[in-house]
């Protein structure tokens, strides 16, 4: 996957797309009453409407199953169903699966392949992955060590701890608690994210320093993911213990924990590397190079399955393992209290771990994406239960991410088994859906520069069903169909799995809306009308069809009028005004053209989001800027033909056509930030 | 494009009242790639489990077996948009497992129960019609190797110089063309019976009886006539009476309409689980597919043949009967396995086992039979799902457990000397052999569903057809002349060949009813499919410049330069483009709609099917005016290189256009397809 398809299904921090569907709950007790009634009365009762059954067969055993109950056994057939086939289906090379239970490591197990061309089968003690942003939680373990020591205040101004300087919004400061949150309110930053080699990797203070985003938010106002944050977060924890974060971790955290085969260190040291899984887009096709991550406290970690058992039931365990101590207890529980409450009340964040509550469980855990590796941690704390799952391939249409979901939802149901709840529809159904409709966007998202156009192209489009119920174009199953949100409470929807989804609505206006399909650390927020993509998306593609009708037209019409032998009837200025107008056309085509050339090379892989991106980018801004200029042409050649006599009407609409479709251009290079003179985004 | 694609992938699953056809559920589009529907019934699934993940065999619990199914099934349905699901496994005479997934009706969330729930389990019907057929030859009544027509009050004609028997009919091996009019009907009341649709159309004799095992709906329908007429009773009241009571098989019957108060126990069947539900499919040729049943009667089923025909105290064959039933009878393309009476053998890490799959537009069912283990795996689910999601689910469900509860080691085996030579003997377009050859839908299997095989240097073989549960093409090694194994994977291939020219190419993933035969040069896609499509393109560039060009001529006030002959010449060639452009896209709206309307295959669009062809026939027989307005411009010295180079091209393409008119079926005497 290039940084663009990155983009659009989700990075190495990812909870912009994390979508799918899950397995679904089956009432075991009413089927086995269902067994028990077919075997008591065939012909009887509700029944009597039937033909009459014949011979009834033995069930064996012959008592209805009680519900499963967590063990090795059963997990690890359980997993033998579930995890070959949604592989082979999914064009997934392997999988690495931990569940631990009561201190122990209740299973580990390697499903596929760690190289599809060699064949050799995953290992769980054996094979590293790389988790990707669930490595965050080792960062927040290092900041709240170094709370512990003393040496850190949640809640004081980061600029304390820094050698740079990140200014105030709103007269409010960014705190560790924010970062923590990811409620900093910086904007989405992607450039230098993933570094092209080893040496481009440079120190995180430099890379901090050079790439401070905006700040779009308030702070501790509004959730919105952040890799700055985290990896801010590792550098005060360098800053403050005076110790390479790489270091750091290892010496406070891998090593009291015995995870001899993690590392946050890139390159792998050569006794790692020969370990380490390939990472596939598909299983089918060759597998990505080893990502080098600039952000490395927010994602760079490489583990073992194994390993991260180990750091679960540190955490499961009050912060304690095999005699060594990372944490007190109390921080541990620290950590798992709900920091962010906003409007709508689904489980939120806590301390850098997301709530993840469902089934009547509090359930803790993470995410992580890059490119090829996909992740998940989850810890069931009053349970004692920890699951992780890494996916080395994203596969086929993005089967990662349903894979993920109906492992843990299949898991609960199976496990933890819930009655299914069939609240009847809220009689404001019909109203709340028509208020709900419209466009909407992510918290986490790029302002201040052409990726903008992500914005425009990636908004989610909420529909009001004839029946009252709603969907959200992104919000789909794990077969890509759009899910159904039926509301059972005032602007409180679910979804057939028990999927919740919340929307805040202040005076008649729906304010921004969330759902637990989704990490808690962003949230659909309204587009405002300017931007919405209801009407822009039309209005740029028609621009870009003016625009290509009038470049082609243009020698089109010379050769038909030189096959009927007639000459060009303009003159002078008027044809100068003619051809300027045409040139500005091709300008202007260029300039968009310049942009689908820098996403055409993202996807193709041929560039990343570095500085190799700078000169195409350059090129694209002087274009626009060019395009722009251009629009005087236009309105000039516009006034020019409605201004003499005698030309057709043919001339005078195409020339206000051309005008329009030109304004528009420059509606988006302005709106969209295509010429805003900064290589930052 | 894609619309013809999916219209393509939904023909080959309504033709399919049983496996679907290779290569008209495959198609080939050039460059882009091949874009495919299921491969197959049993599409196998790649290597399932690794080393570590399955060292040695499972114990065959319920508790395991429940467990495994509840982390294979919903996750794969879900994934797969299929509603619902019913698994049932029997063994040692008992019902182990059974289990219902999903729901039976979308809009009412109604669960799939396995005791209630009614399935359509498609062509597994056969079993029954087979069944029925040797307890008539147990009781004298047919002899397998007699000419059928000795049974029948009408007769098929004389074809090869070979008459059809019953043991052909039970192999698939009579020959038959393959058809899907009147195959499926969602209106009652356009249904024949049994007798009246045998009659109406009997399909081309395409192959000699006994060469190849082509699926044959028309097959199965006739041999359950047979018993229909030797046992004086109607088919459906014979199989109720001789098989469904007897196994106390209650909740099963091949009435249509289903009897009153059995319909609110019918699950709904789906193409996609989040689409609608699709009305109920009426089978004329019922004893080829129209079972209704639950997947607990299923159970019975399954067990009284892994008994050789006894149940609870009772039989329905006789042991050497049933043992000569589920013994193989003709291997098509050897050492692939090979048809029994009815049941196909299956590939199963050496265990003996036989199966049936069935599939109607919504339901794909599955049956298999460890006959040595006394295990039965019974499958049904209600949707198609996504691109042939159903097919890759029961092909890997199949494997998986296989695998899992018969493991066998396996013996990595060198790769053929002769590789890169087979490879590229093997290379080429395929068709398959269960195809309609004798009307328009020649189009699905000669110019849309031509299975590609391409080999590399080393003789690695790529066969478009067959593909795994991604979605990607398979790749196979050759380990012995003209035998492969799957890269990766346990599944074989292999091919018929002689004096060094391909015959038939199989692959054990797919039942032995299916095989590949290579395409003759004259009807290879290779180059007919761009040819089609550049004819297209002529010929809607023409219609559409006829206008344009008007219009630019009025623009700049010039006149039309051609005047007399010429002129009418010119608006006469491109009267034709037009029919022959409505003529061809017609036939790809036919196949788009049909498929979502299946009443438009059927003798109720008969006379839309002549209508388009009269408008064809004219198109047809107006190439003269092209080819005269051809002739008429090319050699004149006055003329543009512009109006010689289209009328040239003009004229290719009307020539295209009677081209494919009669290689394709599109202009027929009759009306069968």
């Amino acid at each position: 996957m290039s940084e663009f398809e990155k983009l659009v299904h989700g990075d190495e921090t990812s909870p912009r797309r994390r979508t799918g569907g899950a397995s679904w709950r089956k009432n075991v007790v009413f089927r086995s009453l269902t067994m028990v009634l077919a075997a008591l009365c065939l012909s009887c009762g509700g029944a009597a409407a039937r033909p009459v059954a014949g011979p009834a067969l033995q069930i064996a055993p012959a008592a209805p199953s009680p519900p499963p109950s967590l063990t090795k056994a059963d997990v690890d057939t359980w997993l033998d169903g579930l995890i070959p086939y949604a592989l082979a289906s999914g064009d997934i090379a392997g999988a690495v699966v931990v569940v631990v239970k009561d201190g122990q490591i209740l299973t580990e197990r390697g499903f596929g392949y760690d190289d599809m061309r060699t064949r050799r089968p995953v290992d769980p003690a054996r094979t590293l992955f790389r988790p990707g942003s669930v490595a965050k939680l080792f960062t927040w373990t290092a900041v709240m060590q170094q709370v512990e020591a003393g040496k850190l205040d949640l809640d004081r101004d980061v600029n304390a701890y820094l050698d740079f300087k990140i200014p105030p919004r709103e007269g409010k400061p960014i705190t560790l608690r924010n970062l923590m949150t990811h409620t900093p309110g910086f904007e989405e930053q992607y450039k230098n994210t993933f570094g092209a080699t080893a040496e481009s990797l440079g120190p995180i203070g430099k890379y901090l320093a050079g790439n401070l985003p905006k700040r779009i938010y308030a702070p501790g106002e509004v959730p919105a993911y952040s890799n700055y944050g985290a990896t801010l977060a590792g550098y005060i924890v360098q800053r403050v213990s005076g110790e390479p974060f790489n270091a750091y971790v290892e010496r406070h955290i891998f090593q009291p924990l015995g995870m001899a085969r993690s590392t946050f260190v890139q390159p792998l040291p050569s006794a790692l590397a020969v370990d380490m899984s390939k990472g596939y887009v598909r299983a089918s096709q060759p597998p990505k190079p080893f990502e080098f991550i600039n952000v490395g406290p927010a994602g760079a970690l490489s583990a073992t399955g194994e390993d991260m058992a180990r750091f679960m039931t540190a955490f499961l365990q009050a912060g304690q393992y095999g005699g060594a101590r990372i944490l007190a207890p109390q921080t541990v529980q620290d950590m798992w209290v709900q920091q962010t409450q906003f409007d709508p009340p689904i489980p939120a964040l806590a301390l850098g771990f997301y709530h993840e509550d469902r089934n009547g469980r509090r359930i803790v855990g993470h995410e992580g994406d890059t490119t090829p590796f996909h992740s998940d941690l989850h810890l069931m704390p009053d349970d004692h239960v920890g699951l992780f799952i890494s996916l080395n391939s994203l596969g086929k249409e993005g089967a990662a991410g349903p894979i993920r979901q109906a492992f843990l939802r299949g898991f609960l149901n199976r496990y933890f088994p819930v009655p299914p709840t069939d609240a009847p529809t809220a009689a404001t159904a019909q109203a709340h859906a028509r208020l709900m409709a419209g466009h909407y966007w992510f918290s986490r998202r790029s302002d201040s520069n052409f990726l903008r156009i992500l914005n425009l192209l990636g908004q989610a489009k909420v529909t009001a069903n004839p029946d009252g119920t709603i969907q959200v174009s992104t919000l789909v199953d794990a077969s890509r169909a759009p899910k159904i949100w039926r509301e059972v409470a005032p602007f409180r929807w679910t979804d057939k799995i028990g999927s919740i989804l919340v929307a805040v609505v202040k005076d008649g206006q729906v304010v921004n809306f969330v759902s637990d399909d989704l990490p808690p650390v962003l949230v659909f927020q309204p587009v405002p009308a300017w931007a919405d993509a209801g009407w822009s998306l039309p209005l740029l593609l028609a621009s870009i069809a003016v625009l290509l009708l009038t470049v082609l037209i243009w020698p089109l019409q010379a050769l038909i009028r030189r096959r009927y032998g007639r000459r060009f009837d303009l003159a002078g200025r008027r044809a100068t005004l003619y051809r300027a107008t045409r040139v500005t056309a091709i300008v202007q085509l260029a300039a968009l053209g310049a942009y689908v050339l820098i996403f055409a090379l993202l996807s193709g892989g041929a560039v990343s989001f570095n500085d190799a991106l700078d000169p195409v980018l350059i090129v694209a801004q002087a274009l626009c800027v060019l395009g722009v200029l251009g629009v005087a042409v236009l309105a000039w050649n516009a006034y020019a033909v409605w201004a003499s006599p005698g030309r057709s009407w043919w001339a005078r609409a195409s020339s206000l056509i051309i005008l329009l479709a030109g304004v528009g251009f420059a509606w988006f290079v302005v709106t969209l930030r295509l010429a805003n003179f900064s290589l930052a985004y | 494009m894609t619309i013809l694609l999916r219209a393509l992938m939904a023909i080959a699953a309504a033709l399919a009242l049983a496996p679907p056809a290779l290569a008209q559920s495959a198609v080939d589009l050039g460059p882009r790639g091949a874009v495919h529907a299921a491969a197959g019934p049993r599409a196998g699934a790649a290597p399932m489990a690794p080393p570590t993940a399955a060292a040695g065999a499972h114990p065959l619990t319920a508790e395991d077996v429940s467990a495994w199914l509840d982390g294979f099934m919903p996750y794969a349905l879900r994934r797969g948009n299929i509603a619902g699901a019913v698994v049932v496994v029997v063994k040692d005479g008992q019902l182990l497992v059974e289990k219902g997934y999903g729901v039976a009706d979308v809009k009412t969330r109604a669960l799939v129960d396995p005791e209630t729930t009614l399935f359509r389990p498609g062509s597994v019907s056969k079993l029954f019609t087979w069944t029925a057929v040797m307890q008539q030859v147990e009781a004298g009544k047919i002899d397998l190797d007699r000419d059928v027509n000795a049974y029948l009050d009408f007769k098929i004609p004389p074809a090869f110089g070979k008459p059809i028997t019953m043991r052909q009919l039970m192999t698939h091996s009579p020959g038959f063309s393959d058809a899907a009019k009147d195959l499926i009907a969602s209106d009652p009341k356009r249904v024949r019976s049994l007798e009246a649709s045998l009659k109406a159309a009997i399909p081309a004799r395409i192959f000699p009886p006994g060469t190849t095992a082509a699926y044959s709906n028309y097959g199965a329908a006739l041999a359950g006539y047979i018993v229909q007429r030797v046992s004086g009773e109607p088919f459906a009241q014979y199989v109720e009476r001789q098989i469904f009571t007897p196994l106390g098989m209650a909740r099963s019957t091949f009435a249509q309409p289903l009897p009153s108060g059995w319909s609110r126990d019918m699950s709904k069947g789906y193409q996609l689980a989040s689409g609608p539900a699709q009305p109920f499919e009426f089978i004329a040729a019922s004893p080829a597919g129209a079972l209704t049943t639950t997947g607990a009667d299923m159970a019975r089923f399954m067990i009284a043949h892994l008994q050789d025909g006894a149940y609870q105290g009772g039989r329905i064959l006789d042991a050497k009967t049933a043992e000569l039933m589920h013994s193989p009878q003709f291997r098509p393309v050897p050492p692939l396995p090979a048809m029994a009476l009815g049941f196909y053998q299956e590939p199963a890490n050496g265990r003996r086992a036989i199966g049936h799959a069935g599939d109607t537009i919504a339901f794909h069912s599955d049956l298999h039979l460890f006959l040595d283990d006394h295990v039965g795996l019974f499958i049904s689910m209600n949707s198609g799902g996504d691109a042939g999601a159903a097919h890759y689910l029961r092909g890997s469900l199949f494997q998986a457990f296989t695998d899992r509860y018969f493991p066998a080691s396996e013996l990595a085996q060198p790769t053929w000397k002769d590789a890169a030579r087979d490879g590229r003997v093997l290379s080429g377009r395929y068709v398959s052999n269960r195809r309609s050859d004798s009307g328009w839908l020649r189009l699905a299997a000669y110019l849309l569903g031509q299975a590609k095989v391409t080999a590399d240097k080393d003789g690695i073989v790529t066969v478009s057809a067959f593909r795994g549960p991604d979605a990607q093409p398979k790749h196979w090694r050759e380990i012995g002349p003209f035998l492969y194994q799957e890269v990766g994977g346990k599944n074989r291939m292999a091919a018929v060949v002689r004096d060094g020219k391909v015959l038939w190419l199989a692959a054990d993933d797919t039942p032995p009813v299916l095989a590949l035969q290579p395409t003759p040069a004259w009807l290879s896609a290779a180059w007919n499919f761009p040819l089609f499509i550049a004819t297209l393109a002529v010929l809607a560039l023409t219609v559409v410049l006829w206008p344009l060009v008007a219009v630019v001529r009025w623009r700049y006030g010039k006149r039309f330069a051609l005047a007399g002959r010429q002129a009418w010449l010119y608006r006469l060639t491109r009267a034709v483009c037009l029919l022959d452009l409505v003529f061809l896209l017609s036939w790809f709206g036919l196949l788009a709609v049909g498929t979502t309307h299946l009443e438009l295959l059927s003798g109720a669009s008969d006379g839309l099917l002549r209508l388009i062809q009269l408008v064809g026939l004219i198109g047809v027989v107006g190439v003269v005016v092209p080819l005269a307005n051809a002739a008429l411009i090319l050699p004149d010295g006055q003329k543009s290189w512009w109006a010689k180079a289209s009328s040239a091209l003009i004229a290719v393409a009307c020539v295209a256009t009677v081209w494919f008119a009669f290689t394709q079926g599109l202009i027929t005497p009759g009306l069968a397809y």
